[in-house]
């Protein structure tokens, strides 16, 4: 049958006279651990998942803690200073005058 | 390219016992034999439905992924194949929808040969035009400018000449809904073409 139709006429032309070549019979090598891998992945459980993640937070944390230490820790050298040791002075007096 | 179909229920019973011990206990070897059986066959529904930019084993190792997957879904109801298929058909999907460039068709898009091959269809004669290549180059440019359903459809019809019956079966999708959107595309195809030729 004459058809008009110009999509009809190109798809027809093409697959009459082109052939998608025959698909590979056997995998390639690697093709299959590379999917287990993929799976392996993919099916570790939600436990293991934080756990991992909180395993690698370690030396963040830790330097984290580090720094905050470092930043609050009493400084033995900032003591009682003058002005409040004369404060302290005047305050026995006034408490205990001689 | 249609072996396969009629290949499904045998294929399903020698490698049942292999996917029930890969659900059972995640059995390695049973998974690799499953990959091994069913390469070619992925590979048959892949191959030709590529997107431009990615490789055909990315794409195979995805459908692989998802198959074992959804494995434990798998009711035996559809031959196995037939369930293969429609994963890989919606990898396919997936990949060319990601790739998601559907640009419109202009005349300086063509080579010279794609030129030659449109007017040659527009004229009547392309059954006759010696280039091939070129015609099967046009066929795909053409096809990039639909929505990735669409396109999946009229590949399956038009270009390896299955059934509607056979696209159902292929893809899971629903006969109306098929002829719908086979009908919308050849549609915006005829249209196309006779657009690129007008604007020469």
């Amino acid at each position: 049958m004459k058809t008009n139709d110009p999509w009809k006429k190109l798809s027809d032309a093409t697959r009459r006279r082109s052939r998608t070549p025959e698909p590979p019979t056997e995998m390639p090598w690697g093709f299959d651990n590379a999917v287990l891998a993929r799976l392996r992945d993919m099916r570790s459980s939600p436990a293991e998942l934080w756990l991992r993640l909180a395993w690698r937070m370690v030396p963040a944390g830790a330097a984290v803690f580090l720094v905050c230490w470092i930043a609050v820790r009493p400084n033995p050298a900032i003591g009682v200073t003058s002005d409040s040791k004369e404060l302290a002075e005047l305050l026995i007096q006034e408490v205990f005058p001689q | 390219m249609h072996g396969e179909e009629a290949k499904a229920p045998e294929v399903a019973a020698d490698l049942t016992a292999d996917m029930a011990a890969w659900q059972r206990h995640g059995d390695e070897p049973a998974a690799r034999r499953l990959m091994a059986a069913l390469y070619p066959s992925v590979m048959s529904i892949i191959r030709g439905r590529l997107p431009r930019r990615v490789a055909e084993e990315d794409l195979a190792q995805e459908v692989f992924v998802r198959f074992f997957e959804k494995l434990g879904s798998y009711d035996g109801r559809a031959p196995l194949a037939h369930w293969l298929s429609r994963i890989a058909v919606n990898v396919c999907i997936d990949a060319l929808r990601a790739e998601a460039r559907r640009p419109e068709l202009r005349w300086a898009d063509l080579s010279e040969a794609e030129a030659d091959a449109l007017n040659a269809t527009v004229a009547g004669t392309i059954a006759e035009a010696p280039d091939v290549a070129a015609a099967g180059e046009l066929t795909t440019k053409l096809l990039d400018a639909l929505d990735e359903k669409d396109r999946m459809i009229v590949q399956m019809m038009d270009l390896e000449g299955r059934t509607v019956r056979e696209v159902q079966e292929l893809t899971g999708w629903g006969e109306s809904g098929i002829k719908i959107r086979a009908f919308r595309a050849r549609r915006k195809l005829r249209k196309t073409i006779l657009a690129l030729e007008k604007k020469r």
